[in-house]
C-alpha cells in the first residue's frame, strides 16, 4: 500500500485504526483520506485497507 | 479613522485585508506580521504530512488558532475541476469551514486561472453549499458568469501570483467594479506595494488579499502595518468621494481682489 506517497508493507486487510496505531498517529489536527476519499473518525475501525490502497494524512499548512 | 465595516458572505468584518500565511522566514515572524496587519481573515492550505515525522503541521495549526481569525483555505496547485473540488471538500473537513478560496490554474508559468475549469468547479461547489471565493482573472465576462453562478465574492488578480507588479490592467478591474456593483470584490495576487493596494481600493474594490508583499519584505511586520493603513486610506478615500480629474489647471486660491493681478500685464 501507499502511505503519504510512500510504498510501505503492512498486513493485508489491516484496518485504518490499526494502521494509524502502527504509525503512532493519534492526537493532532489532521484528516485521513483513503484513495482520495475522506475517512471519518467513526469509520477508522471498520475501514479495511487493501494492498493497493493509498492512505494520506492531511494537515494544515501555510498558504497564500 | 476606520473605513466602514463590510460584509463577506455571513461575516461582518472591519479589516479589509486578507493575508496569507506562507513564505515567512519563521512562524514567529508570520505571527507578528499577521497580528500587526489587523487582518481578520487568513489563507492557508492542506498537504500530506505524517504527524509523527513532522510536527510543523500541528505547530502551525496551534498558531493559527491562537490568532482567532476566520480561515480561508485554498485549493492552490490544482489544475483540474476534479482536483479542486476534492481539495475543497477535504479542506472543509479539515478546517470546518465552508469558505473556500478556489484556485483552478490553467498555466504553470504565470499561474493564471483556467476560466472554464473555474466556472465548472464553482458550480459544483456552490451546489454543495460552499461559500466560494474564486481567484479569477480580470476578465469581465468571467466575473459576470461567476456572479451568475452565485458567488457573492469574486477575487480578480492584479497581476500573476508573487510578481508584485501591481495592477497590470486597472481599466479591466475598473470595468469589473462598475459592472458588478453588488458583488464584493477583492484584488487577489500581484500586489507589490501599499500604493498598489490604495489604487485598487480607490477603484472601489472592497478588499485586498496578499501574501508575498508582506512575507518577503525586509521587515514584514512593518510592511503589514503599511498595507493595513494603505488599504484603510484607500477605502476612506473611495467612501469620501474622489474629485473628478480635469484637463486644465484650476486655481485653488481665490483670484478676486488679488493685488496687481494682471493689471500691468503686457
Amino acid at each position: 500500500m501507499h502511505f503519504n506517497g510512500e510504498r510501505i508493507g503492512v498486513e493485508n486487510n489491516i484496518t485504518m485504526a490499526q494502521l494509524l496505531a502502527l504509525k503512532n498517529i493519534g492526537e493532532g489536527h489532521f484528516i485521513v483520506v483513503l484513495n482520495d476519499e475522506l475517512v471519518v473518525h467513526a469509520d477508522y475501525d471498520v475501514t479495511v485497507i487493501k494492498i493497493n490502497d493509498a492512505v494520506d494524512i492531511l494537515s494544515p499548512i501555510t498558504g497564500g | 479613522m476606520q473605513a466602514s465595516p463590510w460584509q463577506v458572505y455571513d461575516q461582518t468584518l472591519q479589516s479589509r485585508l486578507f493575508i496569507g500565511t506562507a513564505l515567512y522566514a519563521s512562524p514567529q515572524i508570520m505571527m507578528d506580521a499577521i497580528t500587526a496587519s489587523q487582518a481578520q481573515v487568513i489563507t492557508l492550505s492542506l498537504r500530506r504530512q505524517t504527524p509523527t515525522v513532522s510536527k510543523s503541521g500541528e505547530q502551525f495549526w496551534q498558531l493559527v488558532q491562537s490568532l482567532g481569525c476566520h480561515l480561508l483555505p485554498n485549493t492552490a496547485g490544482c489544475y483540474s475541476v476534479k482536483e479542486a473540488v476534492k481539495t475543497a471538500r477535504l479542506a472543509r473537513e479539515l478546517f470546518q469551514t465552508d469558505w473556500i478560496k478556489l484556485e483552478v490554474l490553467g498555466d504553470s508559468y504565470n499561474l493564471q486561472p483556467d476560466p472554464f475549469a473555474l466556472l465548472e468547479a464553482t458550480k459544483v461547489l456552490i451546489s454543495e453549499g460552499f461559500k466560494v471565493f474564486p481567484y479569477s482573472t480580470d476578465d469581465l465576462v468571467l466575473c459576470q458568469k461567476l456572479a451568475d453562478l452565485g458567488c457573492e465574492v469574486i477575487m480578480p488578480w492584479g497581476a500573476p501570483i508573487g510578481t508584485g507588479k501591481g495592477l497590470v490592467n486597472p481599466y479591466a478591474l475598473q470595468m469589473v467594479r462598475e459592472r458588478l456593483p453588488e458583488i464584493t470584490l477583492l484584488v487577489d495576487a500581484g500586489i507589490g506595494k501599499p500604493s498598489d493596494a490604495v489604487q485598487a481600493m480607490e477603484l472601489g474594490y472592497d478588499g485586498i488579499l496578499l501574501n508575498t508583499a508582506v512575507a518577503e519584505a525586509l521587515e514584514p511586520t512593518q510592511m503589514a502595518v503599511a498595507f493595513s493603513q494603505a488599504i484603510n486610506a484607500g477605502r476612506l478615500a473611495y467612501e469620501a468621494g474622489l474629485m473628478p480629474p480635469r484637463a486644465h489647471a484650476k486655481a485653488s486660491t481665490p483670484t478676486i481682489e488679488q493685488p496687481l493681478w494682471q493689471q500691468y500685464g503686457e
